[in-house]
């Protein structure tokens, strides 16, 4: 049945929210399903459309700032103390999931950054930097701040999408319990100093943290 | 004196009064029923005066108690001895088919098992009726009004059953039915069966209620008739031959040793085979004289009948009347069987599971790949004996796990992700459940289940199911192998040495060389009761020889020889008791004799390593290199350092011999070459471009006091002892090892990029043109809403 002016009408003030949703959607999908041939491709793959064509859509289809998707440093004070208060309130969490339920025997880390610092800094700082700001990005500025008319209702939107993520990509484990704990918190940090800056900081510092401290355990 | 034998005769008098008064009162009872068919109980003492009973009553009582006979005792017995003739079973017959599941199409035959007949089954008449699914009730006089009566009913089902049994697959169609039949056909019936001619015929039907035996009026029997013909009448001419498609130039079509007619009449006729279709029921009624002979004054007994599921009750029987037996016909509605009612068990389908290893071992340990456990691949296969088809069958096996033999709930079962390396659990013509003992938290017992089920024709399914109680050894504890050496002459001590076969692949198939001696030893010590075996036998040992050894029973250690030749194997097992739980468990160690073999490893791969001739991926996709083992590679101006490993034998350093470019290596000073007390060789190298011809030589033999063991505890005759030399030469190429290596690394990067440059920038511009098209989409949705609201 074919959609009635009417309908159009009703649905006007929502156009903005239901297209940015659909390019959220089709930009989440094809990061995943995408053909990418090897790892390269995959890097590529991640930065394109979690970045790149967000990035172009905010800029060329919806003419915004950036500034509105969180692309500011906000109020210094208050993030690096948000993000101080995270990284406490997370390694001490997390080293209570270490010491009473195993946490770290479930939690794969690859020998070769055990075994080499070198190797280590050069995972944390590159690799896994690349793949962690694609996604801050993505979720902290593009997803959160698309629907930031829900108050913080935004934040439990995002880190909902990206939970959904992980379980329909079979991801959903113990290996990814840091980074969903990131997502949720993050998420606060970036809705309060309306800066992905700093939740952005606290994630990868309590990543590199925590990675360094199991290492310690399991050597 | 007069008066006391007076009372005592009087006494017997009444005694025999009493006690043969209740058959007189019940045969006039039964002769009143006989006759008008009513119970009554009237008796002719009812006109003795009360006064009378009263004084005759004392009297009994009392002659009862001086001859000490308990009344109560005496009246009940007499009780069972009144109702004794309705105690009598009836003549009755059951059906057994064979096959209990048969095919459509496929040949079944029914068995008629007649019993409290007084005939032989030779001389009684079986006669079988055969309702098949379209002719149920159907009205189609066509196909199944076979007398053409216009209506399908039991004579109908009887000519059909009683048409293929006379017939026995005769083509009637092309037989000449217009001349009279050759030879004859006939043959006369008799009531009660074959064997009862020249006797008066008395018919009766067992009431199944009251046990009574009614009488009926011996009319006719319950044989089919051709129309306006009667079966058994001596009379079976060319119509009657043509009606139940005999053959008319035999006397007997169906060869069964009687007449056409007397097949028809089903004499002896005891079983029935025909072609099954599905939901075809088949009956039959037998006649023939009870084993009870009734009452009358001559020769004759009771002609009686019987069906599967019993003759009609009483009540169906109008009251009043003396009925016929052809009244008794729609009894036999009640009386069909099928194949499946009658047998069962026909619609289970029999699973029995089998599992190997009976007693299996669980490796606890946590692989990244469980192939790499030790535990066993355990297999569970069924066995089913009466499928349909075996290869429809649908099987679902499931795996539960309990600390109990026997709980009263197995819980959920293991899901397949946590049955390392299970084949799959449901599907068609899964006969075998197979996975490997990899469980990280194993309990004591398995239980194997397994559902089979096979979708029958029609809308039936037959199903089956089984389970197996597996127990489960989870302690970890496995055999160690160990090389021996052995000490002393007149009475050699062996002892255990180095472990080996330690590796994971060694670990499944231990290699020994021929005339070793091998130590295996189970490292607990919380276990007793020891019992090794090897290919099934127990190890005994005429003398002990080593230390731990117990003369009187086996310990945690045994030694064998490998005497076997080149290529056999060895199986040893265990068998021991837990001190702490009783636990039993169950190891064994397999040993495959091999030639003793050596070859040349680097010992220090930073500086020598064997060059890498390429990949090979095994069969589940791993890529593993393919080391050349004849030309290594070493770094100039370096020490390159080779060992030596050797198979099925234990070489000591003093019996390894190196060669470098045809000189044997000595330790000697000024030697630039040396051989440390490990054997390993270690050679300072040159310039790049120049090479290394190195080869080992060992000796493979027993030394003295081993071969005198081997003689002494195993009976190996002197003079056969296996010797051999064994040797391997490698080349070790120096090259320059820095630039080499950098030089080869650079030009990789610069190939990887060179080749991958073309496929990445299909990749870009297929990531561009979707991400242009995902932008233009939503601009022309966005640009879509504010057109309409213009319009407005």
């Amino acid at each position: 049945m074919p959609i009635t002016t009417a309908q159009l009408e009703k649905l006007h003030p929502y156009k903005e929210l239901l297209v940015t949703s659909s390019v959220i959607l089709t930009c989440l999908i094809l990061s995943v399903i995408f053909p990418a041939t090897n790892s390269f491709q995959s890097v590529s793959r991640n930065l394109f459309f979690l970045i790149v064509l967000p990035v172009l859509y905010i800029k060329l289809i919806l003419k915004r700032d950036p500034t509105e998707y969180g692309w500011k440093a906000g109020n210094m004070k208050n993030g690096l103390f948000s993000a101080a208060f995270a990284l406490f309130l997370g390694l001490a969490v997390f080293y209570l999931l270490i010491r009473f339920a195993g946490f770290s025997s479930h939690y794969h880390i690859n020998s070769l950054i055990k075994n080499s610092f070198g190797l280590f800094l050069l995972y944390e700082l590159v690799f896994l930097n690349i793949f962690f700001f694609a996604q801050e990005f993505f979720f902290k500025s593009f997803v959160l701040f698309s629907y930031r008319q829900f108050s913080y209702w935004a934040v439990l939107i995002q880190s909902g999408i990206y939970f959904s993520l992980l379980v329909l990509t079979k991801n959903f484990s113990w290996q990814t319990l840091p980074v969903i704990f990131v997502s949720l918190v993050g998420g606060f940090i970036t809705f309060k100093t309306k800066s992905f800056l700093y939740s952005y900081i606290f994630g990868l510092l309590f990543i590199m943290i925590l990675d360094a401290y199991i290492i310690h355990l399991v050597r | 004196m007069k008066i006391k034998s007076q009372k005592a005769c009087l006494s017997l008098v009444l005694i025999l009064f009493l006690l043969f008064s209740p058959f007189v009162l019940q045969a006039q009872t039964q002769d009143v029923n006989i006759t008008n068919g009513s119970l009554s109980t009237d008796t002719n003492i009812s006109g003795v005066s009360a006064d009378l009973t009263d004084t005759v009553n004392g009297l009994i009582s009392s002659s009862l108690d001086s001859l000490g006979v308990n009344k109560d005792t005496l009246s009940g017995a007499i009780g069972s001895f009144n109702v004794y003739s309705k105690k009598e079973t009836p003549p009755q017959v059951s059906l057994i088919f064979s096959p209990s599941n048969p095919e459509t199409g496929g040949s079944i035959t029914a068995t008629a098992i007649p019993t409290y007949f007084l005939n032989d089954s030779k001389d009684l008449y079986f006669t079988w009726f055969l309702r098949t699914k379209n002719c149920d009730g159907a009205e189609d006089s066509g196909k199944c009004d076979l007398n053409d009566d216009g209506r399908v009913d039991i004579e109908d089902y009887k000519i059909k059953a009683m048409r293929i049994i006379a017939n026995n697959g005769f083509s009637w169609e092309s037989a000449d039915y217009s001349a009279s039949p050759d030879g004859d056909s006939s043959f006369e019936s008799t009531f009660g069966g074959n064997n009862q001619q020249g006797k008066t015929p008395y018919c009766y039907i067992n009431d199944v209620g009251s046990g009574v035996a009614f009488p009926l009026e011996c009319n006719t029997h319950f044989f089919p008739d051709a129309p306006h013909m009667n079966t058994g009448d001596g009379d079976f001419g060319r119509d009657e031959e043509k009606f139940w498609h005999t053959d008319p130039t035999s006397a007997d079509t169906a060869q069964t040793g009687n007449t056409d007619e007397a097949n028809v009449a089903g004499l002896g006729i005891n079983s029935f085979t025909w072609t099954y279709s599905p939901g075809d029921e088949v009956g039959v009624v037998v006649e023939g004289v009870a084993v009870d002979p009734g009452k009358t004054e001559d020769s004759s007994f009771r002609t009686m009948w019987a069906a599967p599921k019993g003759m009609c009750h009483k009540t169906t029987i109008a009251d009043g009347t003396m009925p016929n037996v052809s009244a008794l016909n729609d009894c036999l509605y009640d009386n069909f069987t099928s194949p499946s009612e009658n047998s069962p068990s026909s619609n289970k389908i029999e699973v029995s599971l089998s599992a190997s290893p009976t007693s299996p071992i669980n490796d606890p340990s946590s692989y990244s790949d469980p192939s790499l456990s030790n535990g066993d691949d355990l297999t569970v296969q069924s066995s089913i004996t009466n499928a349909t088809d075996s290869a429809y069958l649908q099987y679902s096996w499931q795996v539960f796990a309990s600390d109990e033999a026997n709980p009263d709930d197995w819980g959920s079962p293991i899901a397949k992700a946590d049955l390392p390396e299970a084949t799959t659990m449901e599907g068609l013509g899964l006969s075998s459940f197979k996975f490997k003992l990899n469980l990280t938290n194993p309990k004591k017992y398995l239980n194997v289940r397994l559902d089979v089920k096979e979708n029958a024709e029609g809308d039936s399914s037959r199903e089956g199911h089984a389970s197996i109680l597996i127990p489960l050894n989870s302690n970890g504890d496995t055999l160690s192998a160990f090389s021996t050496t052995t000490s002393g002459t007149s009475a050699p001590h062996i002892s255990m040495a180095d472990e080996i076969c330690t590796s994971t692949l060694e670990n499944a198939v231990c290699p020994i060389a021929k005339d070793a001696i091998v130590g295996v030893k189970l490292p607990s010590s919380d276990m007793t009761d020891f019992l090794w075996t090897i290919d099934g036998k127990p190890f005994t040992y005429s003398t002990c020889f080593f230390d731990g050894c117990d003369a009187s029973k086996q310990s945690n250690v045994a030694y064998f020889p490998a005497l076997k030749g080149v290529g056999s194997q060895y199986v040893v097992n265990l068998t021991a008791t837990n001190k702490d739980n009783g636990e039993k468990i169950n190891l064994s160690r397999t040993f495959q004799v091999v030639d003793p073999t050596i070859s040349i490893a680097s010992a220090d791969e930073s500086v020598c390593k064997p060059v890498q001739l390429g990949n090979y991926v095994d069969l589940k996709g791993k890529e593993w290199a393919d080391y050349s083992s004849l030309t290594f590679n070493g770094i100039s101006n370096n020490y390159i350092r080779l060992k030596a490993v050797a198979a099925g034998f234990t070489p000591s350093s003093d019996d390894l011999i190196w060669f470098v470019n045809g000189t044997a290596v000595t330790n000697d000073a000024g030697s630039s070459y040396g051989v440390d007390s490990s054997g390993v060789l270690t050679i300072p190298t040159g310039q790049a471009g120049s090479s290394y011809s190195i080869s080992l030589q060992s000796t493979y033999s027993q030394n003295n006091p081993t071969k005198i063991a081997l003689n002494k505890y195993w009976n190996v005759p002197y003079g056969q002892f296996y010797e051999n030399t064994v040797s391997k030469s490698i080349t070790v190429n120096i090259q320059d090892g820095t630039a080499t290596t950098a030089s080869a690394k650079s030009k990789k990067i610069i190939a990887t990029i060179y080749t991958g440059i073309p496929a990445y920038l299909a990749f870009l511009l297929r990531i561009v043109l979707t991400a242009f098209l995902i932008l233009f989409m939503s601009q022309l949705i966005l640009m879509f809403f504010p057109e309409i609201k213009r319009e407005n």
